[in-house]
Order: C-alpha cells, then sequence, then structure tokens
C-alpha cells in the first residue's frame, strides 16, 4: 500500500512566449518544493503520450496559460472527468499536436486516468515571442502555487 | 462528415464551398477548386504561413549551430533537420561519421519515423477512413487501435530522448556526431518494447490494409534517397522512376524551385519535367527490394505490390514503414557497443556542401556554403512538402475530375482527405489549409 497519495503537476505551454510560460513557471515552483509523492513536468509538445503513463497517479493538475477574453492573471478551475475543458481557452501547440482539452478528452473516451484530473487554465495577456512573463500571470501563478501547496498537493494525513 | 463546416454560398450551376481551416495538418493555408461546367479549370494551395526566413538568419552563424537553429522549423521532424544539416556540415568539413555513431544516428532517424508516422497513421488519418471527425471520437469505438498508436507514438519519443535529450528539438545532436552517447543498458530496456512495437506494426499493416480505399492511381514521378545496402534514412543518391540518378550534391541541377504567387511556399519541380512527389509511397516504390523480408511480407499479405501509386494507400504504406523503423530500431540496439567517443572532430572549412536525408515526409535537402572560419554563407533549405506541393495540385486536380458529381461535403471531405494522404507540413514548407470550391 502506498503511503499517501501519489500527484503528477503538469506545465503546459511555451517557455519563451510571455504568458505561455506560466504553466511551466508554475510547474517549477511546485517542483522546487520537494513535495512528497508529487511529481512534476513541463510539456512543449504533443501531450498525448501522458495518457500512456499518468495512469499509475492518484491524482493529475494540469497548469497552462487561457486566452479567452478575462482579466489577466483570472485563474478557473475545471474537474476534467467531470465537465468539458473548453477548446477555445487553451492554446494549441501545433495541429499536430494535442493540448489539454484533447487530452483529457481522450483519456476519458480511453478510461485511461488518474481517478482526479485537475485542470487550471491561467489567463495570460501577452503571448509574444521573446517577451517575459506580465506580472498579473505571474502573481497568479505563485497563489496558485501556493494554493495548492496548503490544499491539492497536501499529502492525506498531514495538514499545512 | 467533413471536419469542420463546409458553407454553401452559392446552389444550382455556381456554387462556391469554404472551409475555414483543415484540420489535422500541420501549419496554415488554404485551397481554391474553380469547377465550371463540372470541369475543374484551377486547383491552388493558398499557403499562407508567413516565410519564416530561416535561410536568411543562418547566414552569419556558425557551421556547427545550422544543426540546432534548422530544427526549430519543425516540432514534429526535428530530427530529419538535425540530420540533413549535420550531413551537409560534415560535407564540408571533409569527415564521414561511421561505425557506431553512424547506427545511433540510424536509431534516431528511426525514432522519429515511429513517432510522426504513429501519430499520422492513428491520431490523423484512420479518422479519415472509419468516417470521424478526429482520433477522439474515433477512440469510443475504436479504443484499442488509438491506446496502440499512442503506445507506438510514446515509444518513439522514449528513444528519442534516450537519443536526443527530450522528445521534442533534440539537443544532443551536433556536427560529428552526438555531445552523449547512450549506454547498452539504456538502449536494452527498449528491447521489449519493440518486440512488441513489431507485432502491434505488423496488426496495424493489416489493418489499415482492411480501410476502404478510393479506385485512383496516379502516374507520379518518385524521388527519393537510395542506398546500394539499406532502406534509406540518413544517406544514400537521389534516384527517380524516370531515370534521375545523381548525388546529392547535383540537388539544383536537376531540381528548381519556383514562387508562385498563391503560396509563401516555393514550388519544386524537376526541371526537365514537372513535379514530382517524395515521401512514404516513393521511398516504398524505389527501394521496396531493400526491406527485410519480413516486412516484404508483411507489405505482400497487406495487398501491397512492389510499389503503390494509389496516394490514399499511403497510409499502408507508412505502417510498413513504421514495422521497417521498428525492426531496424531492434537490430541496431541489440548490436549496440558504445562507441569510445561521442564525436568526430569537425574542424572548420572553406566550402559548399550537401545534406539530404528522408524525413517522415520526404526527401529533406540542404545546403550550405561557410567561409574558413565556419561561418554560415549561404543557405538553402528544400523541405519536403514544398517539394510535394504541385503534386498534391495535380492530384487533387485529377481526383477532383473524376468526382465533380460528389456533392460538396461528401467531396470536402474527400478533398480534405486526399490532403492528409501526403501528412503535409506547412510549417516546414514556409518554411495549409482553407479549402475553397468554386463552381459554375
Amino acid at each position: 500500500m502506498k503511503d499517501h497519495r501519489t500527484v503528477i503537476v503538469i506545465g503546459f505551454g511555451n517557455g519563451f512566449r510571455a504568458d505561455d510560460a506560466v504553466g511551466f513557471f508554475a510547474a517549477e515552483r511546485i517542483r522546487d518544493m520537494n513535495l512528497p509523492g508529487v511529481t512534476v513536468r513541463c510539456i512543449s509538445g504533443d501531450g498525448m503520450s501522458l495518457i500512456e503513463e499518468w495512469t499509475v497517479y492518484d491524482r493529475a493538475i494540469l497548469i497552462d496559460g487561457t486566452f479567452s477574453g478575462l482579466a489577466a492573471g483570472t485563474i478557473r478551475r475545471f474537474d476534467a472527468l467531470k465537465e468539458d475543458v473548453p477548446v477555445e481557452a487553451f492554446r494549441k501547440h501545433s495541429t499536430h499536436s494535442f493540448g489539454i482539452p484533447e487530452i483529457t478528452a481522450m483519456a476519458g473516451e480511453l478510461g485511461r486516468h488518474p481517478a482526479e484530473v485537475t485542470v487550471y487554465g491561467i489567463e495570460g495577456a501577452d503571448f509574444t515571442p521573446g517577451h517575459n512573463m506580465t506580472g498579473a500571470v505571474r502573481r497568479a501563478a505563485l497563489a496558485l502555487v501556493a494554493r495548492l501547496a496548503r490544499g491539492e498537493l497536501v499529502p492525506d494525513g498531514e495538514t499545512r | 462528415m467533413p471536419s469542420h463546416s463546409a458553407k454553401k454560398v452559392k446552389l444550382m450551376k455556381s456554387r462556391t464551398i469554404k472551409v475555414s481551416n483543415l484540420a489535422r495538418v500541420e501549419g496554415e493555408g488554404g485551397m481554391y477548386i474553380r469547377i465550371r461546367d463540372n470541369k475543374v479549370q484551377e486547383v491552388r494551395f493558398n499557403i499562407f504561413e508567413p516565410p519564416r526566413f530561416f535561410e536568411a538568419f543562418l547566414r552569419g552563424r556558425r557551421y556547427t549551430e545550422a544543426p540546432d537553429i534548422t530544427a526549430r522549423i519543425c516540432g514534429i521532424c526535428p530530427v530529419a533537420y538535425l540530420m540533413s544539416a549535420c550531413h551537409a556540415m560534415e560535407d564540408i568539413c571533409g569527415i564521414e561519421v561511421g561505425g557506431r555513431l553512424r547506427e545511433l544516428r540510424r536509431l534516431l532517424y528511426c525514432s522519429e519515423w515511429i513517432e510522426s508516422h504513429g501519430l499520422h497513421i492513428y491520431m490523423l488519418h484512420a479518422p479519415d477512413f472509419l468516417g470521424y471527425e478526429d482520433a477522439i471520437q474515433m477512440a469510443r469505438d475504436h479504443g484499442d487501435m488509438v491506446q496502440r498508436g499512442l503506445r507506438l507514438k510514446k515509444l518513439g519519443n522514449d528513444l528519442m530522448t534516450c537519443l536526443g535529450g527530450r522528445e521534442v528539438h533534440p539537443i544532443n545532436i551536433r556536427v560529428g556526431g552526438f555531445y552523449r552517447v547512450p549506454t547498452r543498458r539504456e538502449l536494452e530496456r527498449f528491447i521489449e518494447p519493440l518486440h512488441w512495437a513489431i507485432d502491434a506494426s505488423k496488426d496495424t499493416v493489416a489493418r489499415v490494409a482492411s480501410f476502404p480505399f478510393p479506385d485512383y492511381e496516379r502516374d507520379y514521378e518518385f524521388v527519393s534517397l537510395r542506398h546500394p545496402d539499406e532502406y534509406p534514412l540518413c544517406e544514400g543518391r537521389l534516384v527517380s522512376n524516370r531515370g534521375i540518378d545523381i548525388d546529392i550534391s547535383e540537388f539544383f541541377d536537376y531540381f528548381e524551385e519556383r514562387h508562385v504567387a498563391h503560396s509563401t511556399s516555393l514550388h519544386s519541380v524537376v526541371r526537365e519535367r514537372d513535379d514530382y512527389l517524395t515521401g512514404p509511397l516513393a521511398r516504398y516504390s524505389n527501394n521496396f527490394d531493400l526491406l527485410p523480408p519480413m516486412v516484404q511480407e508483411a507489405a505482400g499479405e497487406a495487398g501491397l505490390g512492389e510499389t503503390c501509386t494509389n496516394p490514399f494507400k499511403s497510409i499502408i504504406v507508412r505502417s510498413v514503414e513504421v514495422l521497417y523503423a521498428c525492426h531496424e530500431a531492434l537490430r541496431i540496439i541489440e548490436n549496440y557497443e558504445r562507441p569510445e567517443k561521442p564525436c568526430i572532430e569537425a574542424p572548420p572549412r572553406a566550402g559548399v556542401g550537401h545534406g539530404c536525408t528522408e524525413a517522415p515526409r520526404g526527401s529533406l535537402y540542404h545546403r550550405y556554403e561557410t567561409d574558413s572560419e565556419g561561418i554560415i554563407r549561404d543557405a538553402r533549405i528544400v523541405a519536403p512538402t514544398s517539394q510535394n506541393q504541385k503534386a498534391v495540385e495535380r492530384d487533387l486536380h485529377a481526383f477532383v475530375s473524376e468526382n465533380t458529381k460528389l456533392p460538396d461535403d461528401k467531396l470536402t471531405w474527400q478533398c480534405e482527405q486526399a490532403i492528409r494522404n501526403y501528412d503535409p507540413c506547412i510549417s516546414c514548407s514556409c518554411h495549409f489549409l482553407k479549402l475553397k470550391v468554386d463552381r459554375e
């Protein structure tokens, strides 16, 4: 038996495209915490292969930038096993690759996913290649990381 | 059904169909078909993805930078760019990477074929034949097939990561070899998955061969590499089924790139003739005799002859090539001994060099000129999709001509499918696709 739940945190995006880096930024902050039972990955290309490997975890937390017209830094949470993740909000990295909405939909069809799959979208303002992340998005990412560290990433039986 | 809305603007004698974006191809562009009195007047690819100027910004960079810079042209076939650039620079340096390092390069190339072909067969092309809008919908009824595709693709990704440092835009490849070569133990873990992959690939060849294919054959000039001893990946002479048999350094003596107004991608033609085709159909038809007997047998059982001229059957040929890539990868790993050094010295030299390797979509040619310090003075890159662009247009012209009586939605659907036969990578070629059918 496992001592505690295992979680995989996956940051999506493009580290060279301003607020598109927010998934990576948040995931790397979580990696820095060395939390027990927490595995962190960053994906800039096709994430569909995740379906072949993430079933060993109890929970998956996916983080990516969104561009849906909301205020920069707005955080949205989706329970991907109970609701559709809006395709129009998440940037697709390539027509040959698949983003979070496609991955979660495919995993649902195949029944290959952790027991819980949560998606966080952080609204970006600037996706210009070569630009740095904007302040509002950076602050939102740090707030999300702090929230996760107090809640969804805490192993069972522990409190922080 | 079409993968997106086909909007009828006009009815009766004059009709226009617009498709805002062709799905399941890489890049941005459109297609225009003009039909008058049930005769096709014009077919155009309108490639509007912006030109990317890679050849221009390679000038002034060091010869050692070309592989990593050009790999950024494509996230699907970066190995092809890495290897064509490396070969061209090594041609200038006067070195040849052979032996175990050459085998590792072939293994790296196999990983890209498994990954790229696997994605196209299962995720992008199979839904066309089985009548689904996309792979996600297909997964509802054919979950086993989709899952097999994902597993194959992951195997390609993992092998790429092992050899290249990461699965997209690998960073472990350099002029002269690698920065680091794997240990035998690191590669041995792929033996069992590759045995599974060979069985899975054989099943895939048989499965896709059972798809319904239009009775449609084309008279192509097939252009590909050909090597005396092996199915071509990285090396060989450029050959065609109409008599071309040249060293790759003669590329521009026989082939020409032309600008056309409706495309930001250049069209390539055979100077003395016209359009030609590169890619799986060409490779297979020019090199069938070099496939291992087990792969030839699987192709034969799937109903393929020694050549294949039905572009819709490219999905079978890609599956045959995945089988080959898995077989070749296993052979290389089982015989692997770690090279003593990860690379050989490649001192800069003034000169002109050529590289041509077989990207999943076809032959990818690079030509560079460097000065004595190794600074790139000129660069030319001819991507497979730009080579195939005119053949695709001609193909569509013929296909639509035979099928003008089809209703708009079905014609649109089959045209999209016809385009996906080529697994085009527009991002590469401009370094595609809106569809418009204009009927009167």
